[in-house]
Parts: structure tokens; sequence; C-alpha cells
């Protein structure tokens, strides 16, 4: 199967591919309805209600979750109720890590779509 | 009498009923209600992407914009969030799209079961994109999948701390993916249900503020429906592109 034919053609399609990739971003950097387009990309993925659900329910499970570990630890160990308070600080830990995690990343996202619109604008 | 208001209350439509009676070996593998409209959820999704594509025209209708639209939405989150290399698993992120958003929407229909309202249906999606998450981090990148866990920059005093929280926080992933859809979705139809019964209790001097809600929370449970299959998809799209660059 792996003949040099099947393998040129792969890469010529990753390449043909690669080169539709750079067309597609100047013609949206360029083309007229770059600044509508900006915007609707940034509204799907930056819609407020999507950011809150994305957040809340990480540190509410993280926490519920490390507490149910806990007290099952607990009850296996007989060690009421210190491992309990141990993994509850880390299941707060763990929800806040991955909470700034989203709030980097959408940050991060904000910063280079101003950017874009710098140079576009 | 109170036996008939439990069964009329707000919970039962969560209520799982054996539509035909099976058991394998002992296991009660039953064709519930909630098989019956996941298959429906297929069978429609299927129906509406197969047929609405089968003229294939250059100016796309009403119904071939639909199917295009879908792809193209799918498409561009792909892309945009995991990169060129998730191109290869764009067919189970669609399908995971289109299944829970016809899941959600199936649900809104009087008389409907939400799938998407038990954890355990929530649960095994997240589960599955979860361990084929992980799955893909350790064949693509070995042993090298670790480095997700080990951030950098880090004094080596606070290592050992850093490591099990980031563990801890991986795994709380496929929980935290499938009770966001779940807790939405049942909290969403138990507060249609409550607000429906006020409708019929305070009769029909007063149900009528109770009613303008409803209808104002049917549009809200609508757009709750779209946005969750958008949201689980897009975390399923983020973990794929921590699963193929571990470490950034």
């Amino acid at each position: 199967m792996t003949n040099p034919d099947n393998e040129t053609s792969e890469a010529a399609r990753r390449k043909s591919l690669e080169d539709l990739d750079k067309r597609l971003k100047t013609a949206r950097g360029q083309g007229p309805n770059s600044a509508h387009g900006g915007r609707s990309r940034a509204s799907g993925r930056n819609s407020g209600v999507a950011i809150a659900w994305r957040i809340s329910v990480e540190l509410a499970v993280a926490i519920g979750v490390c507490a149910a570990i806990g007290i099952g630890l607990d009850n296996w160990f007989g060690t009421n109720p210190w491992l309990l308070l141990v993994f509850i600080l880390l299941g707060f830990a763990a929800g806040i890590r991955n909470v700034y995690r989203v709030a980097q990343k959408l940050a991060a996202e904000a910063e280079e779509e101003e950017k874009v619109s710098d140079r576009g604008g | 009498m109170a036996e008939s208001t439990e069964q009329d209350g707000p919970l039962a439509q969560f209520e799982i009923r054996s539509l035909v009676e099976m058991h394998l070996g002992g296991v009660d593998v039953s064709f519930t209600n909630s098989a019956a409209w996941m298959v429906l959820a297929i069978v429609l999704a299927t129906l509406l992407l197969t047929l609405s594509m089968s003229g294939r025209a250059m100016v796309p209708g009403r119904w071939q914009s639909i199917s295009e639209l879908f792809y193209e939405f799918i498409a561009n989150m792909v892309r945009d969030n995991v990169g060129t290399e998730g191109r290869r698993y764009f067919p189970f992120i669609f399908t995971l799209f289109i299944f829970i958003l016809f899941s959600n929407i199936l649900g809104m229909l009087p008389y409907s079961f939400t799938t998407t309202s038990h954890i355990i249906v929530t649960f095994a999606l997240a589960f599955v994109v979860f361990l084929g998450v992980t799955v893909i981090g350790f064949l693509k990148n070995g042993l090298g999948f670790l480095r997700l866990f080990v951030p950098s920059g880090v004094p080596i005093a606070l290592m050992p701390l850093l490591v099990v929280i980031e563990v801890i926080s991986y795994f709380i992933r496929p929980i935290s993916l499938s009770v966001r859809l779940f807790a939405n979705m049942m909290a969403g139809h138990t507060m249609l249900k409550v607000f429906g019964g006020f409708v019929i209790s305070l009769g029909l001097l007063l149900g009528w503020a109770p009613l303008l809600f409803l209808v104002a929370l049917t549009g809200l449970e609508i757009g709750i429906a779209l946005l969750q299959a958008y949201v689980f998809t897009i975390l399923t799209c983020l973990y794929l592109h921590d699963a193929l660059h571990p470490g950034h």
C-alpha cells in the first residue's frame, strides 16, 4: 500500500490544503466583509452564556467530585474528616486551575482578534 | 391521590420505560423510550443530511444550505481550535454535535423524551471523548503526553502538588463535560413542567402570567439546547487540541 505514488499524492493534497488555508485567510483578512466576519466569529465563540457555563460548572464539579473522593477514602481508611478536607482543598485548586486555563485561552484569543482588527483597519 | 400527583409531577418526564423487554444473560437490555428517542434522533439526522445533499446543487437550495451550514460550522470549529491535524477527527466531532443537537431539539417537542437529560447518557458520550483523547494523546506523543501534567517554569518544591492538581483537573473533565449538558437539560425541562403546572392550577384568571413566562422559557430552552450542543463540541475540540499539542 505504501507505493511512492500514494505518498506523493498525499503530500500534494496536504500542500494544496495548506495553500487553500492561506488563500482563505488572506481573503478573509482583505475582503469587504472582513469586519463583519470577524465579529460574527467572535460572538459565536465568546458568547457570554457559553463562557459562563464553561467556567462555572468547571469549578463546581471539581469541588464536588473531590469532596466525594475524600469522603470515600475517609470511609475506607477511617480517617474522618482529614482526607475530606485535603481533597476539598485539592478540588478547589484544580477547579481554579481549570477556570484560569479557560480565562487565559479566552484572553489570548481576544488579544489575537484585536491585533487582526488593528492590522485590517 | 399521592400516587397520581407523583406520576404527573415535573420529574415524571424523565422516567425510563421499557418498550420491548429483553434480557441477555440476566442483564436487562430492554429497548426503552430513551433508546427509541436516540434512534429517532439518528434516523432524522441521517434523513436530513442525506436527503438534503442528494441534489448536490452548485447553488444550494434551502435544505442543502442547512446541511452545508452544519458542515461549515463544525469544520471551522475544528480548524480554529484543533488545527489542520484535526481534520482526521472531523467525522467524529460532526457526528457528536449532530447527535447531541438532535437529542436536545427533539426533547423540546411536547410529549417527547429528552435523552440528554440523563447523566448516564451524557457521561457515556463524555467518557468516549475522554478515552479517545487520552489514547490519541499517547499514540501521537508517546510518553511525551505526560508533559500535559507538568506545568513549565515552576520551582521543584511545588512540583508534586501542582502535578496532583493537574492530574485531578484532567480526570475531572469527563464529569464536568457530562454534568454541564445533563444539568442544563434536566433543570430546563423540570422548570418548563413546573410552570406548565402553574398555568393549570392558577386557572383561567391568573394562569396567563405563567403562560407568558412559559413562552419565553421555551424560547430560552431552545437556545440552551443549541448552546449546549455547541459547548460540548467545542470542549471536545479543545481537549483534542491538548492531546495533539501537550506542551502548550
